[in-house]
């Protein structure tokens, strides 16, 4: 794997170095919102460590992933999960 | 040590003991009733359950039941004052057959159905998977529906109750185990550990536990513990809108508004835990994979435990025993949707002695000894 | 007969017990849900990202020593990274999840060495994206060399809010207040234990030094009372509490940022060894439900042991003798715990043990929370965000004389979320208490799952390999 890579959120370039979780990238690069809500909150990355469940994101087509317990990987597709649809492409 | 003295002492607070307590103080104002229950609001079998009611039964019993309880559902929030309402959906059951032997169990109790009035219908197969694309087409040879099936909360329909008995001087208490029962006079005395209660009457409504407090009287029932588990996911996309029973599978589906799908599994067992046991998900998942394949990736979210009843010809037994002023109301895992129904008709009983009901002649605890036992066909234990 | 040892958690006391376990020559499996082990506070870096620490010198060799002697047998035991345990049983069976495959252990024995996770006060505003937890923010800075934020406010209690501080700042982040609820000088009532980590201490005055040099605001006595922002955090209001944890009127200072990082102390994350039926008892000091155990980390159920800060928050330096400790006591049969043969071959571990225990008295002073701080949560704040719970209905329930956390879990449905009551449990435990005068004694009832699996993961359910 190269070591600086890119990744899309919502369809934008993210810059990511390998090693570093989606949240992180995600938050290097000024996205803080990671996620909305069946209410309609944003919500972010809160716990880190993974046991809030609040950064959970699609990633390449699979919901519910925690962003702050996966490594980024070149070319990976993140998308903010509104409400229920998890940007699912099972 | 604290005496209390009651017309009608009823040990249970699950959906029967409050519908029955609720029931009596309407029949009559100023009745002095106790409802006691061992454990916590909604601890038992009533806050464990898939939460759904249906009146496709193939046993005119049933449906009667059920067909008196879905009414009662219907306008609970009006009749119990709680405009809150108890999240009634009529979304419909579709009870599915997956062989041949099992849609003429299914076209048999259709037919009684229609007898009774109920909008029930057959389904093929395609109009099966139309209505929920995420079923498997594997084995199924057809179901029925009825639209006006549905599910509520089981926690705001006890609440709701709770509320209206406590509004009408009803005395519930949680927390109060009885140890034993014995007789007293013309009446009863239970040993409660917070004390003991004196009462002219007694409604057993603790479901399988009925035969230990009979037992301390000397009388016995064929009542045995059915311990079931489920399963919910995680909130997902709507997929499943109709509550769900296979016959073949002994799955129970329901998808609650908040997206999450409640399994609940039945399978042979014994005992009387509500712990999750260890073999259980591997028991169910490619079980629930087989009858729906489009839940594979969800993630389980959960799962618990919960106990009913069993009787030897699965039937609800309410009625007065042997012992005059001893009643029971057993649900045979079927209690939150005849709880109304079975709380009017045991309030009839116990206040008025009014046995006219067919339902009391046939479901009584008598025909144990008479050997009058009677057959439910559509059957999954759900 | 080699006697299967299987570990959950590959911290400091999961590492430990390992080593100890294999070198009493067990078969090893220890479980992880990290690419790499360390735990969080000995949270490792992808090797790409490695270089340019922040933490302090002597902190960093504890850290390298302990992982090199875990990584001097790792081929020798079966080390399941990123594998989740999401069951266990009281019949000691253990049900992982790893890849798209789930599987059973049948150990002799199991460690649970899960460790602890932080532990928030909610308040007005809290769920804004911005507003984390002050070691997931550290997590971020450690493993991943990203700055959570460019304008942190750090607030909370204990140590690590200055850690966390001191570390931003030496990765060139701005801080721009530092609100602590009491001073670190809280510890100096403890003389004795001081002195008993008086090398800790000299890690913690250069991480003052730190923050003090670079000129922090420090707000002794504040905490957050209110997360401000639209989409997500641009201020954050922070006030003055008294002795009892009541907001002092007039004190408010607000404060623009785009990362609020807080930590309150921290709660054990016992889900598992409460799953197996294991005796529990509250101490919200140390971690809040923690299994009872004895000196050897064994709990009431044979053949499970719990050892480091998930069975009581006491730092890195006590999980990772406990874990040599316990990882001894499970090697060894049952009958032997105690004897005087272990006894004497553990003393040295032991004593150690016992100075760095005594040292964690003058921390604890620090982590002490006035139950009446909890009236930071009002009526409309969010306590259960899974479900978005607000502590209006939670109190509702409370009054209405559902007191057990199952029972309010039944009538509010806090903690039947996504991250099954991790976030606010403890929460609902501390408020039930002030509102009524009684904490609830009983934790909710455990269950699976303890991360959430999918079905298809389960029907791939590979069987342990008969003994």
């Amino acid at each position: 794997m190269p070591s600086e890579f890119q990744i899309t959120f919502e369809g934008k370039a993210i810059a990511a170095r390998e090693g570093q979780s989606v949240a992180a990238a995600l938050v290097a690069a000024g996205e803080r919102c990671l996620r909305v809500d069946e209410a309609g909150n944003p919500k972010g990355a809160v716990c880190g460590i993974g046991f809030c469940w609040e950064c959970r994101c699609s990633i390449d087509g699979v919901p519910d992933i925690r962003a702050c317990m996966t490594q980024v990987r070149p070319g990976m597709i993140v998308r903010r999960q509104r409400g229920l649809d998890g940007c699912s492409e099972r | 040590m604290t005496k209390d003295k009651f017309d009608v002492l009823i040990i249970g607070a699950g959906a029967y003991g409050l519908s029955c307590a609720w029931w009596m103080a309407k029949r009559r104002a100023g009745a002095r009733i106790l409802v006691v229950d061992e454990g916590e609001f909604a601890s038992g079998a009533s806050g464990r359950n898939g939460a759904g009611f249906r009146m496709q039964w193939g046993l005119d019993l049933n449906i009667r039941l059920c067909q008196e309880s879905t009414r009662f559902f219907e306008t609970a929030a009006e009749q119990l004052d709680y405009p809150r309402g108890i999240e009634l959906k009529q979304g419909g059951y579709l009870v599915l057959a997956h062989s041949e032997k099992a849609l003429a169990t299914l076209k048999g109790s259709l037919e009684v159905q229609h007898r009774y009035g109920v909008p029930s219908e057959l389904l093929n197969p395609d109009d099966c998977v139309k209505m929920v694309p995420a079923l498997g087409r594997n084995r199924l040879v057809g179901g029925t529906f009825c639209g006006k099936d549905g599910t509520i909360s089981p926690f705001l329909l006890l609440d709701s109750l709770l509320k209206a008995c406590r509004r009408e001087k009803v005395d519930v208490r949680y927390g109060t185990r009885v140890e034993k029962l014995e007789r007293n006079g013309g009446g009863f005395r239970a040993h409660v550990n917070t004390g003991s209660i004196e009462a002219d009457k007694i409604l057993l409504c603790t479901d399988w536990a009925v035969p230990e407090l009979l037992a301390s009287l000397g009388l016995n029932l064929p009542v045995k513990s059915l311990p079931k588990e489920a399963i919910v996911t995680v909130p997902c996309t709507p997929r499943v809108k109709p509550i769900l029973i296979s016959l073949e599978h002994h799955i129970s589906v329901n998808q609650v508004s908040r997206g999450s799908i409640v399994f609940v599994v039945s399978r042979a067992r014994e005992g009387k835990e509500i712990a999750s046991t260890p073999d259980f998900l591997a028991f169910a998942a490619p079980k629930i994979i087989d009858l729906l394949p489009g839940v594979a990736d969800v993630p389980v979210l959960r799962t618990w435990g919960g106990v009913s009843s069993l009787t030897p010809d699965m039937q609800p037994i309410l009625g007065e025993t042997e012992i005059e002023g001893l009643y029971v109301a057993v649900s045979s895992f079927r209690g939150l949707m005849t709880s109304p129904a079975v709380g009017r008709i045991m309030s009839a009983l116990i206040l008025e002695n009014d046995t006219n009901d067919p339902v009391l002649t046939k479901l009584s605890p008598r025909r144990f000894r008479t050997g009058e036992l009677i057959v439910e066909p559509l059957l999954n234990q759900e | 007969m080699q006697r299967a040892i299987a570990i959950i958690g590959a911290g400091p006391a999961g590492m430990a017990a390992a080593v100890e376990a294999v070198r009493r020559g067990c078969r090893v499996t220890l479980v992880d849900e990290g690419p790499r082990p360390g735990g969080q506070i000995y949270r490792q870096a992808h090797p790409s990202l490695a270089g340019g620490e922040f933490a302090e010198p002597a902190e960093l060799a504890r850290k390298r020593r302990l992982i090199a002697a875990f990584q001097a047998v790792i081929d020798r035991i079966d080390y399941r990274a990123e594998a989740t345990v999401y069951a266990v049983f009281p019949n000691g069976e253990i049900h992982l999840a790893q890849g798209d495959r789930t599987e059973v252990l049948r150990p002799d024995a199991m460690i649970i060495a899960t460790g602890v996770r932080e532990q928030a006060i909610p308040f007005p505003g809290w769920t804004l994206p911005g507003v984390m937890f002050a070691g997931g923010a550290q997590a971020m800075l450690k493993a991943q060399r990203v700055l959570p934020g460019r304008n942190a406010v750090i607030a909370g209690c204990g140590p690590l809010p200055l850690v966390v501080a001191a570390q931003l700042l030496r990765a060139g982040g701005r801080i721009a207040a530092l609100a602590s609820l009491r001073s670190l000088r809280t510890m100096l009532r403890h003389p004795g234990s001081l002195w008993s980590g008086r090398h800790i201490l000299r890690e913690g005055l250069r991480y003052e030094r730190t923050v003090r040099r670079a000129g922090v605001l420090q707000l002794t006595g504040y905490v957050p009372v209110r997360a401000i922002g639209g989409e997500h955090l641009e201020a954050v209001a922070l006030a003055r509490i008294d002795a009892e944890g009541r907001v002092v009127p007039g004190t408010e200072q607000r404060i623009a940022c785009d990362l609020l990082a807080i930590n309150y102390g921290f709660v054990a994350n016992s889900e598992l060894v409460a799953m197996t039926g294991a005796e529990m008892r509250r101490d919200p000091l140390i971690g809040g439900w923690l299994p009872v155990i004895d000196t050897f980390g064994r709990t009431s159920v044979p053949g499970v042991f719990a050892a480091g800060d998930g069975a009581g928050l006491r730092g890195a330096l006590v999980a990772e003798c406990d874990g040599t400790i316990v990882g001894a006591a499970a090697s060894v049969p049952s009958t032997a715990v105690g004897g005087a043969t272990l006894q004497a071959e553990l003393a040295e571990t032991v004593a150690r043990r016992a100075r760095h225990l005594d040292f964690q008295q003058a921390v604890r002073a620090t982590l002490r929370l006035p139950l009446g701080l909890w009236r930071l949560v009002t009526d409309e704040t969010v306590v259960c965000r899974c479900e978005n719970v607000r502590f209006g209905e939670i109190r509702e329930a409370l009054a209405s004389g559902h007191r057990s956390l199952n029972a309010v879990k039944r009538n509010v449905r806090s903690g039947m979320g996504w991250c099954g009551g991790r976030t606010c449990l403890h929460a609902i435990a501390a408020l039930a208490e002030l509102a009524t005068g009684e904490a609830p004694t009983e934790m909710m009832t455990p269950r699976p799952m303890a991360r959430p699996v999918p079905f298809a993961a389960i029907a791939r359910q590979k069987k342990a390999a008969a003994e």
